[in-house]
């Protein structure tokens, strides 16, 4: 060990110091929320809640449980068929167009490569993406949840870089062997591409997970919508100012608490899948800057 | 995580010289009989593009009622063509400059507070001694990246909250007065951009940690046998290590100047706070699907607009970047 | 062919009959009626039609029609709600807006002509707009044809009854040794001693005098005789509000009282808490707002602030000396119900809507359900103590069992019933003395008239809007700023939008 020079001590005291509040600030939120969520309202709202739960109580979790019927619990079970099926989708569709993109010997690879690359520089924007959604009859429809951005053009070529790092000399010899291609792909390039499948799958799962726009725009059926939506009506009630709210005298009640519990039984699974993803997806974006 | 890198590079030449065969059979073929010997890799590529026709090419055919006055009941065909009509309305109209000018500066307070802040915290966590405390304060500092707009957006609502909000009941403490943030019209920028920072600092980070994990060792033991100092070994190794990198996601930052998304203003805004607030994005969502009276053809005008100015200033940063810095993206 | 037409003649003439014997549905079994039938509801950002509305459920179980929803309540924009649904491939049977929105898509074709349905099938709606001049002239389109039932909040016996009133907390005037305000320059003062004097005795002007739930300074301006919309002026033309001197005079005077800490600083923010903030906190001093939720807060925060006295008071009198309100319920509330071009069954649905506006329909609107909203007593309808004892009010109870605004017409009852001693006071004192200020009757822009209004419209009320938050928070004044002010206005197409209402206007003078 090389001796420190009393500089290098001081700045290596103030980085770590300055890593702590970084640790504090990135967590600090989330936690004030799951304490506030355990305290009583009046608590919360005197601002007496600030490291630990203050009046601990589960009413905001009762109030949630049976808030608009069960609407939480409905659009719960709707973000996991959402996130986990269109996951499985994406990483299909995803595997499908890379694989045979990532072959040099792809006649019209070119082509085919520069019809998906154009897609990340160029969009129809909001409204003709609307229209046709329209069009295709696809308006408050789960079919249409699923497909709106099923594939991402950016994990696309991240996952035909992973592919092209693959050495050919496994594709020869099976070949050799007398393999169809599909059975080269599913028997020797998806194994090997493991790590590169899972943070791709977990890319295209936490944007599912966390997206409301469309949902919001599209589904107008309560039993079809995901949880993003419910908590995007119950934070905006928070903020808004009515403007319609002096139209009629209607009186409206404070949720504070019951938003907090829905948010975290909303980040829950991230929380929980976190240590466990953690690894990958730095791994993940290695696969990228490799190539960049 | 080197070593799996090393792995690649032998195998990757490994591969390069199988590769030489192939490429001999296939000089041999015609093109039809490549695809005919190819045909379950076309075959795996027509969902792929079915995907690809119908979310992206299609509503390229959509495009159209920019130049037109689409009714809904009437579809695209039948509604009236009337030229450049909503553009010359977006421009006169007085929100034209607004939006653009929030736009831009958005995204130019951004790049240059939340963008060398991403840079720097790479830099101090490459410098942290303690492995262990490293992985503690990535893990923490990712974190908030898998948080949902919304719930972040929650969060920013609740911790300024005028009455029960942690930071005026601060405020009330030391006596200042409480301010309702949300509805400030000066304060919007700031909370944006640190909602953002917070949201991407340490994720943004991982690109510039793996760079700089990809330094190799010996150009820092080279520095350190010429009697270099940590600072020396940081200034002269790891900041030219890392350069093409931060050009890289300079010329990106750049290119996407006229864009925003909207997803997040539209949870944080309201009608007081659009003087700064309101950008390209949620001006076409607001009068194109929020109104009550909505102009879809106006709307996607100014969608259009956004979207060919983005289209140009991306080409524009690329070639600057190779003139200039001989790194581009494509 | 004609066995058709003989059975639509069979049906008119039995129609015609049972019209004549005044007796209801016995004649429906020859029009095919549907079990459901599906409605766009969605309006004020937050009332979504609900299927377990019990008024509605009893609307089913006598009509046989059950209304499914189309829209959640997920969705917290109502502007949203209809703009989406109307790109929709196919529309609900039902469509529920405001009517000028109705009006439009009923000139794009969304909407099917009642006028002959309502000849044949619908004798209530005939009677109500034979009642209700008012409600005939907002449901004809520019084409002369009906294409929407609007409705009535509270009866269309009596015109502009007030809605809102002004409220002071008298317990600070007594205490200050003030007398109640009777004038605007006596509510200046009396709110200027609010600020500098102290009343609630914490040692800070940390006190808000004058405050408003939403709305921003809208009610305010009628002290100067100034509007934030469009009314008739002096000359009986239709002017928009923010155009006129006595505009410019108010926001004169209103920037002072902003200045002096009279008005709340976050008058355009505060929102819909704003009473329940300013008041359980003994800062709030006066406000306008509805009478009966607003005079409850004296029983609300009794312990929390001791001797709380919140209560409603004469409007003072404006600058020219009248004693006026000018928040008052039309006869007609904007909103309507139409039938769509893809409902199946437009006979049927016409029967549906008639049976809203038959006796049995508006009292199932006015009091909801008998036996759980309300009992007969000696003939009187009274309500049941679940509806008495709601405690998120009367107005908002009734309105989550499905008492909201369609075609139909309603009754004060709600409200009334609501009401508190102090609130029905002050409702009363504004009734009787009929301070209310007719507003302008409802009239509808024809297809030219409503393609330029769409144009320009929004974003020149925006911009006034906008404008007029920079004078009262002094960013600008506007004895500085007010010739500018009219000549962007006058660039941004005001006249012409002032020449179209007038046009229009004058068609149904």
């Amino acid at each position: 060990m090389i001796k420190r020079k009393p500089s290098e001590v001081v700045f290596d005291t103030c980085n770590m110091i300055l890593m702590v509040l970084v640790i504090i600030v990135s967590i600090y939120p989330l936690w004030y929320v799951t304490i506030a969520s355990f305290s009583s309202t009046s608590a919360v709202s005197s601002g007496k809640v600030l490291l630990v739960p203050v009046e601990f109580t589960l009413d905001a979790f009762k109030q949630m449980w049976s808030y608009d019927d069960y609407a939480i619990w409905r659009s719960y079970g709707n973000t996991i068929l959402y996130s986990v099926g269109g996951t499985a989708l994406s990483m299909v569709l995803t595997i499908l167009g890379a694989y045979p993109l990532s072959k040099k010997y792809l006649k019209g690879k070119k082509f085919l490569t520069w019809l998906i690359l154009i897609t990340m520089w160029f969009g129809p924007g909001m409204m003709p993406n609307y229209i046709n959604l329209r069009n295709l009859h696809l308006l408050d429809s789960r079919i249409a949840i699923f497909l709106i951005g099923c594939i991402s053009t950016f994990n696309v070529v991240l996952m035909r870089t992973f592919f092209e790092s693959i050495p050919d000399s496994l594709e020869e010899s099976a070949k050799l062997d007398g393999a169809s291609h599909f059975r080269i792909m599913r028997d020797i390039f998806i194994p090997l591409s493991v790590p590169a499948i899972m943070t791709i799958s977990l890319y295209y799962f936490v944007g599912r997970w966390n997206s409301f726009f469309w949902a919001m725009l599209l589904l107008k059926d309560k039993a079809k919508i995901p949880l993003q939506v419910v908590l995007k009506k119950l934070v905006v009630e928070m903020n808004a100012n009515n403007s319609q709210a002096g139209m009629i005298d209607y009186t409206t009640t404070s949720r504070e608490t019951m938003i907090y519990a829905t948010m975290v039984i909303a980040v829950m699974p991230m929380i929980i899948l976190y240590p466990f993803i953690q690894k990958y997806f730095v791994k993940g974006i290695m696969v990228g800057a490799i190539k960049g | 995580m080197n070593s799996t890198k090393k792995n690649g590079t032998t195998a990757q030449i490994a591969g390069d010289r199988s590769h030489i065969n192939y490429i001999r059979i296939k000089k041999r073929m015609g093109a039809t009989a490549q695809i005919v010997r190819d045909r379950q890799l076309y075959y795996m590529l027509i969902p792929f593009f079915i995907w690809y026709i119908l979310m992206y090419y299609m509503p390229m055919y959509g495009i159209q009622i920019a130049f037109k006055d689409y009714k809904p009941l009437r579809g695209i065909t039948a509604s009236e063509w009337v030229g450049i009509k909503h553009f010359i309305n977006f421009f006169q109209s007085p929100y034209c400059w607004r939006v653009i000018r929030n736009t831009i500066l958005i995204n130019i307070y951004s790049i240059i507070t939340v963008f060398p802040l991403t840079i720097v915290f790479a830099l101090l966590l490459n410098e942290l001694r303690s492995k262990k405390f490293k992985t503690i304060v990535q893990t923490a500092s990712y974190l908030p990246h898998f948080i949902s707009t919304v719930i972040v957006v929650g969060l920013v609502i609740s911790l300024l909250s005028p009455t029960t909000g942690i930071i005026n009941m601060a405020r009330d403490i030391f006596g200042a007065e409480r301010i309702y943030f949300l509805a400030k019209p000066e304060y919007f920028r700031t909370i944006y951009i640190a909602m953002g920072g917070w949201q991407g600092i340490g994720f943004g980070a991982i690109i510039y940690t793996s760079a700089l994990c990809s330094i190799d060792g010996c150009l820092y033991e080279a520095a350190r046998i010429d009697g270099a100092g940590r600072f020396k070994q940081f200034l002269h190794v790891t900041i030219p290590g890392i350069m093409p990198t931060i050009a890289i996601m300079l010329i990106l930052k750049v290119g996407s100047i006229m864009s925003l998304g909207m997803e997040s203003i539209i949870l944080l805004y309201q009608p007081i706070t659009y003087e700064t607030a309101d950008v390209i994005s949620s001006f076409v969502y607001r009068i194109g699907l929020e109104s009550a009276n909505p102009q879809y053809s106006f709307a996607a005008a100014v969608g259009l607009f956004e979207g060919v100015v983005s289209l140009m200033l991306v080409l524009l940063a690329n070639k600057f970047s190779k003139a200039v810095t001989e790194t581009s993206l494509f | 062919m004609n066995f058709k037409k003989i059975t639509s003649l069979v049906i008119a003439t039995a129609i015609t009959a049972a019209l004549i014997s005044g007796c209801r549905g016995t004649t429906t079994s020859n029009i095919e009626t549907p079990e459901e039938l599906t409605i766009h509801m969605h309006f004020f950002d937050y009332c979504v039609y609900d299927e377990d509305w019990p008024i509605f459920q009893k609307a089913a179980e006598i009509t046989g029609i059950k209304l499914r929803g189309t829209v959640s309540e997920t969705i917290s924009n109502s502007g949203q709600a209809y703009s989406t649904m109307l790109v929709e491939n196919t529309l609900p049977d039902i469509i529920h807006y405001t009517t000028p929105s109705l009006t439009t898509l009923a000139k794009d074709g969304g909407l099917i002509p009642l006028d002959d349905l309502i000849d044949k099938y619908a004798p209530n709606i005939k009677k109500f707009f034979e009642e209700c001049a008012v409600a005939r002239l907002a449901a004809t389109a520019p084409d002369g044809h009906i294409y929407f039932i609007p409705g009535s909040l509270s009866g269309v016996d009596e015109n502009a009854i007030p809605a809102m009133g002004w409220f002071i907390r008298q317990d600070w005037l007594d205490k200050l040794g003030l007398k109640r305000p009777t004038t605007v320059q006596e509510l200046h003062d009396v709110l200027l001693a609010f600020k500098q004097r102290d009343p609630n005795g914490n040692g800070e002007a940390d006190e808000i005098p004058l405050f408003k739930r939403a709305g921003g300074i809208s009610d305010i301006l009628q002290l100067f005789d100034a509007d934030n919309g469009w009314r008739l002026n002096k000359d009986g033309k239709l002017v928009f509000g923010q155009t006129e001197e006595a505009y410019k005079n108010a926001m004169r005077e209103l920037a002072k009282w902003y200045k002096e800490g009279i008005i709340d600083p976050e008058i355009f923010s505060r929102g819909s808490q704003a009473r329940d903030q300013l008041l359980s906190t003994d800062k709030g001093g006066c406000t306008h707002d509805w009478f009966s939720s607003t005079a409850s807060y004296n029983d609300k925060y009794a312990e929390t602030v001791p001797g709380l006295n919140f209560i409603p008071i004469t409007p003072p009198a404006d600058i020219n000396g009248v004693i006026k309100e000018t928040t008052v319920r039309g006869l007609t509330h904007g909103l309507a119900w139409g039938i769509s071009k893809d409902n199946k069954y437009p006979e049927a649905t016409i029967k549906y809507f008639d049976f809203w506006l038959s006796e049995e329909g508006r009292t199932l609107n006015g009091y909801g359900v008998e036996g759980l909203h309300y009992n007969v007593v000696d003939g009187e309808k009274v309500f049941t103590n679940t509806v008495l004892s709601a405690k998120e009010g009367i107005p908002t109870y009734m309105r989550n069992q499905g008492q909201v605004e369609i075609g139909t017409v309603g009754s004060l009852a709600t409200e009334l019933a609501g009401m508190n001693e102090i609130a029905l006071k002050g409702f009363n004192e504004y009734r009787n003395n009929k301070y209310g200020v007719p507003p302008v009757p409802p009239f509808n822009l024809n297809e030219e008239e409503n393609e330029i209004k769409n144009q320009y419209y929004t974003n020149l009320t925006t911009f006034m809007n906008e404008q007029q938050q920079k004078w009262l928070m002094g960013v600008e004044t506007v004895d500085a700023t007010w010739d500018k002010y009219i000549e962007t206005i006058t660039n941004m197409n005001y006249y012409e939008i002032e020449k179209i209402y007038n046009d229009a206007y004058n068609r149904i003078k």
